[in-house]
């Protein structure tokens, strides 16, 4: 795997910062033995140098068109093992380099006392190589690769703790899941390349207009379909919760802010190719718009901690989707991508602080919390910050972006769109609200009062900072991030004053008030909203819209199907036909055997009847006299002479 | 002059009556004896890559019965090399781990000489193009099979030996049949000069021909319906013998497909309507047992049988591929495919094996928790099973992808292959399904079983050294797929 041009670093850049960190990962095993503290020295290290190679190719991103000369990898369908050098593929190289750095490092405090750390470690940059891997790949095969390798990245962590049940379920749920989406995504490439013959990004972006409308609609929507699977969009959501089972870092890295982000990547990069079909336009934004809703539907719900910004991401994916598809025009695309930064500040900086907050704790119960603002200052401080960064309270990124999603919506003029967006929107306040007061105000729970708890450790604290700067002010970076990716829009103050955006903050202020008058104020009790007319509502909620008992009903109608012809058809027939075949020849052969005999012996019998019948008759010619022989003999010898002389 | 073919078919032969003569006083030398025989075997084999490379076939010819009109031909082209290699890979692994997996049994000395018996009649197969040394082959290797199965198996081992030797002899005598067939209607014996020969034949017996070779091959492959013998078979076998049966031996009924029913007597077929109706049948019992398959590994609960039905299920991959015929994409995809397979399967048979060593138990449901004690086997099994998944990365990902891709490619001439080839892509899924189940209970959450000793070194390096093969297959798939499609098929 050595590219063929060894010139200089800069070339090598595009190949080393994944591959380091790939190659790295199947030392980990190796470093662990010598000593925990080489081992996680080493980690931090590939985690540095993969994000300074990743930002050394920021300057790149402009200059090279194709990016470096490509391999040969599989000669017979001519497939080359190649790189990517884009403002999308560096954008989202440089995310995942610095998240990934960012979780290493408070993983080193928060996993500190786990066991089967080479695991972990080995797991998390295998992870982060081959993420940066997908989008760097210049070719449907490469990506496909990558998107598996971390949808198992993402098994393998999610069942870290593998001697819990729940874990190792929900490990295997993660993965079967998403490999639904995967087989869709995999038929959507593959047919592209049957009527192409090509699997390279760039010949496909150029000849895409040979495939006819209805098998690129068809391509088109098995793509999404994959890009939704990974990306925890409707109707194949459910996963994302369970994948919460996973250790609180894992979920940040992996379930907030890259891997679900996978889906958004294949979006953004396959835009071109359909954005002239209606279906594919129209799919993306009302099934993101949908998600974005029912998302935060269900974290305004959810009473585990984690839930919160599990479902939050799930609707934060559906505002990306729905502006990724909601016009053919690039701002749409570059306002998905946008938020799409902001969402990894800000949603990466809730699950570290949530972690933060299980491991002291070591509940996920929100309702087992209340008060923890006394003992945990400095997560409650950060906990603020991923509220407003959230919600989009100005001047936090998610006001810039999420704002600008909005008022993309707003104009596209459908109504039922705006509803959609803009409940969401609100809703999000809602529960991020919900979740700060459930957690931080009030007093202290009985539960908390036995147990101590104190801030977390620094190095927690130092990296989950890292983020929370980027959540504070990454919405200033709106215009330089335009002109990187080669968009043009440009963020202008006096928008800040504009109908939109107080039509925004109203949608917001709208959405906290209940939860003000319920949670904080209590002055109607959460009992009595959960009764009454809204009981079905809550009942819906709690089973999270029926999805999980559908899939549930699926699995088990494939499990019992399975079990059914193994016993009705492979153990009753199958099993059993070689011994019914055996047993009736051998049948066969014992009764032709014993008939045979019979027959035989019966044969002989008659012989020997008729002959001792007949000899009686012939005995007369045996009569014993020497002349009558002579005779005989004579006369024969008289009837072959009459025969010699009538032949010649 | 070195003739590597003629070497590496009768090295074996010969070594198995030296087996016999140092067996008696040491096993461990009778384990060598073998294990040096195949290793040599294999470079000899290997010898003959570079000439494969450049010319696209290797080919030695002997005087022999001249009666028969043929010569003796060895013969190997990209396809039977690579099938050559990864047998004796098979085979190498396969003896080595019995050092350790049959240390407790009794008469090894004959069970290491059946080995090296068994040894001429797997690579026979592969390297000849002479039907009848073929046919040969194809016999011979059931022989030693029967007498490993029964002698060395599970529970009513001689039951399952003598099913399985009745049913792939009932396919042999299919085979004969088509080997006679072309010998009255070409006069000769050899594969290739048949192929030509069969052109002027008449249409009426060619169909005939086809059909009888291919379900006879069929048989060996384990095609559902007439997979019957394979459960049993692989589930009662000693772990190396089950590894070599679902590695090599149904393979070899793929590669014979390949080789002859497709390659020698379907291009004589010049009713187009025919030939397709053909693939189209070899195409839906390829899907039939790729479900099959896999549905029943879900529901098993034995471990063997579990890892058995699954290679019903992959050989409903091989088989479908091979109705791309003859397609480079689906022709060199399945022969990776059995490559791949047969280091895969091989390694989770032994892992199979060495789970069932150490812990004394077959239901999984007994098993849980074993990741902390077998850890290189967990480490190994997982890295089988991934493979065995289609999962990247892993050396039947590439394989399935290609064939995955020939299926499209034929979809867009004939839309029958577009949802043949969804289906297969379905049938994934069932394989990742039944897999994870095999893995989670077996190696995850809390143990059930108390004392497990660890693998000793002889299990553990052979499966160490078929992780790293299927690893690398998966890896760098493009040395491999060279040498395939070096040669000229279809």
């Amino acid at each position: 795997m050595i590219p063929p041009s060894p010139l200089s670093l800069d070339g090598l850049s595009p190949w080393l910062v994944w591959l380091l960190p790939l190659a790295s990962s199947i030392l980990v095993p190796f470093v662990d033995r010598v000593g925990s503290r080489v081992r996680d020295g080493f980690v931090i290290v590939v985690g540095v140098i993969t994000l300074i190679l990743a930002a050394s190719l920021i300057p790149e991103a402009h200059s090279a068109v194709g990016g470096p000369e490509g391999v040969e990898w599989i000669p017979v369908v001519d497939v080359k093992l190649g790189v990517l050098v884009d403002p999308l593929s560096i954008l989202f190289a440089n995310l995942i380099a610095l998240i990934g750095l960012v979780v290493l490092i408070y993983s080193l405090s928060y996993m500190a006392h786990e066991e089967g750390l080479a695991r972990y470690y080995f797991f998390m940059l295998l992870f982060i190589g081959s993420m940066i891997g997908l989008v760097m790949a210049d070719n449907f095969l490469q990506l496909f690769i990558f998107w598996e390798m971390v949808g198992l990245c993402s098994y393998a962590l999610v069942s870290f703790w593998y001697k819990r049940p729940e874990a190792v379920k929900a490990g295997v749920k993660v993965f079967i899941m998403t490999k639904v989406g995967d087989i869709a995504l995999l038929a959507g490439i593959l047919i592209l390349y049957a009527n192409l013959n090509t699997l390279s990004y760039s010949e496909i972006f150029q000849r895409y207009g040979e495939v006819a409308t209805p098998i690129l609609t068809v391509v088109g929507m098995l793509m999404l379909v994959g890009a939704f699977v990974k990306s925890a969009q409707l109707p194949l959501h459910t996963w994302l919760y369970s994948a919460m089972e996973a250790p609180t870092s894992v979920s940040c890295l992996l379930h907030g802010a890259t891997m679900v982000k996978a889906g958004v990547y294949l979006v953004a990069r396959t835009h071109p190719i359909f954005s002239s079909i209606p279906l594919w336009l129209n799919s993306t934004v009302w099934l993101g718009a949908l998600t974005a809703f029912i998302g935060a539907t269900l974290a305004l719900h959810t009473p585990d901690i984690k839930g919160v910004p599990a479902y939050s991401t799930v609707s934060q994916i559906g505002f990306m989707m729905a502006a990724l598809g909601v016009s053919p025009h690039p701002i749409g695309w570059f306002a998905g991508l946008f938020h799409m930064i902001s969402h990894a500040f800000f949603q990466g900086l809730g699950f570290l602080a949530i972690g933060s907050i299980i491991h002291q704790l070591g509940t996920r119960d929100m309702r087992k919390m209340g008060g923890l603002r006394r003992d945990m200052p400095f997560t409650f401080a950060l906990c603020i910050v991923v509220i407003l960064a959230r919600s989009g309270i100005p001047p936090f990124c998610s006001f810039f972006s999420k704002g600008l999603i909005a008022s993309i919506l707003l104009s596209s003029g459908d109504i039922c769109l705006i509803l959609l967006i803009y409940s969401a929107t609100a809703v999000t306040f809602a529960y991020s609200y919900r979740f700060l007061v459930l957690t931080f105000a009030g007093e202290k729970s009985p539960y908390l009062k036995r147990i101590r708890v104190h801030e977390a450790p620094l190095l927690m604290c130092l990296s989950s900072s890292v983020l929370a700067v980027g959540s504070a002010v990454f919405g200033f970076f709106g215009n330089p991030l335009a002109r990187f990716l080669g968009v043009n829009y440009a963020f202008r103050l006096e928008s800040f004053f504009s109908l939109e955006s107080l039509m925004f903050m109203t949608t917001l202020l709208i959405g906290g008030l209940p939860i003000y008058l319920i949670y904080q104020r209590r002055i109607i009790p959460p009992s009595r909203v959960r009764s009454g007319a809204l009981s079905i509502l809550d009942r819906l909620l709690e089973n999270g819209y029926y999805f999980d008992s559908l899939y549930g009903g699926v699995a088990g109608g494939v499990m019992a199907l399975s079990s059914w012809l193994r016993r009705e058809l492979e153990i009753k027939v199958f099993e059993r036909v070689p011994y019914l075949v055996a047993s009736s020849v051998m049948a066969l052969a014992r009764f032709s055997l014993w008939n045979f005999e019979a027959a035989l012996t019966r044969l002989i019998h008659l012989t020997a009847i008729a002959t001792a019948r007949h000899s009686v008759k012939i005995r007369r010619v045996h009569s014993g006299a020497l002349p009558h022989f002579v005779l005989a003999a004579t006369m024969g010898f008289l009837f072959l002479c009459i025969l010699l002389l009538l032949t010649v | 002059m070195f003739t590597p073919l003629l070497f590496a078919l009768l090295l074996p032969a010969f070594s198995a009556l030296l087996v016999y003569l140092v067996g008696g006083r040491s096993v461990r030398a009778a384990a060598a004896v073998v294990l040096l025989t195949s290793i040599l075997d294999l470079t000899a084999i290997l010898t003959v890559v570079p000439r494969v490379l450049s010319e696209g076939e290797y080919l030695e010819s002997y005087y022999w019965m001249p009666m028969l009109g043929s010569p003796l031909t060895l013969f190997v082209d990209g396809v039977s090399l690579s099938m050559a290699i990864v047998t004796l890979l098979l085979i190498i692994s396969a003896v080595l781990f019995s050092v350790g997996y049959m240390e407790e049994r009794e008469g090894l000395r004959e069970y290491y000489a059946l080995m090296a018996l068994l040894t001429v009649g797997l690579v026979g197969v592969f390297i000849t193009s002479n039907l009848m040394v073929f046919y040969f082959c194809w016999e011979f290797m059931l022989i030693p099979t029967y007498f490993i199965i029964g002698g060395w198996g599970y529970r009513e081992s001689y039951r399952a030996a003598f099913k399985f030797f009745i049913f792939t002899h009932a396919g042999a005598v299919a085979v004969l049949l088509g080997v006679g067939a072309v010998y009255m209607l070409t006069g000769t014996l050899d594969m290739i000069e048949a192929r030509t020969l069969l052109m002027a034949s008449p249409q009426e017996i060619l169909r005939w021909i086809f059909i009888a070779f291919t379900l006879g091959f069929a048989v060996k492959m384990a095609v559902v319906p007439v997979h019957m013998w394979l459960p049993d078979a692989h589930a009662e076998a000693p772990a190396p013998m089950s590894a070599l049966l679902s590695g090599v031996i149904i393979e070899a009924g793929a590669y014979a497909i390949l080789r002859i029913s497709l390659g020698m007597v379907l291009p004589s077929i010049s009713d187009a309507t025919l030939t397709s109706r053909f693939l189209y049948g070899l195409s839906i019992f390829g899907v039939i047992s790729a479900f099959y398959g896999a549905m029943t590994a879900l529901a098993e609960n034995d471990i063997k049988r579990i890892v058995a039905y699954s290679s019903i299920s992959h050989m409903g991959y091989a088989l479908f591929g091979l109705s791309l015929f003859p397609l480079a994409e689906g022709v060199v995809g399945v022969v990776l495919h059995l490559v791949n397979h047969a280091a895969s399967k091989g390694l989770l048979f032994l892992n199979a094996g060495a789970i069932m060593k150490q812990t004394g138990l077959r239901d999984i449901r007994e098993m849980g928790g074993l990741a902390s004690k077998m850890p290189l086997t967990a480490v190994s099994t997982a890295i089988s099973s991934l493979s065995i998944a289609g999962i990247p990365a892993f050396a039947c990902f590439i394989s399935e992808f290609l064939i995955f891709m020939g299926g499209f490619q034929a979809g867009v001439a004939d839309s029958f292959y577009y949802i043949t080839t969804a289906l297969m892509v379905v049938a994934t899924v069932f394989s990742l399904a039944y897999v994870l189940r095999l893995f989670w209970r077996v190696f995850l959450e809390e143990s059930k079983v108390e004392e497990v000793e660890r693998e000793s070194i002889y299990m553990a390096l052979p499966m160490a050294m078929l992780s790293v093969v299927v690893v690398v297959l998966g890896i760098w798939p493009g040395p491999i797929i060279e040498l395939i499609s070096a040669a000229q098929l279809g």
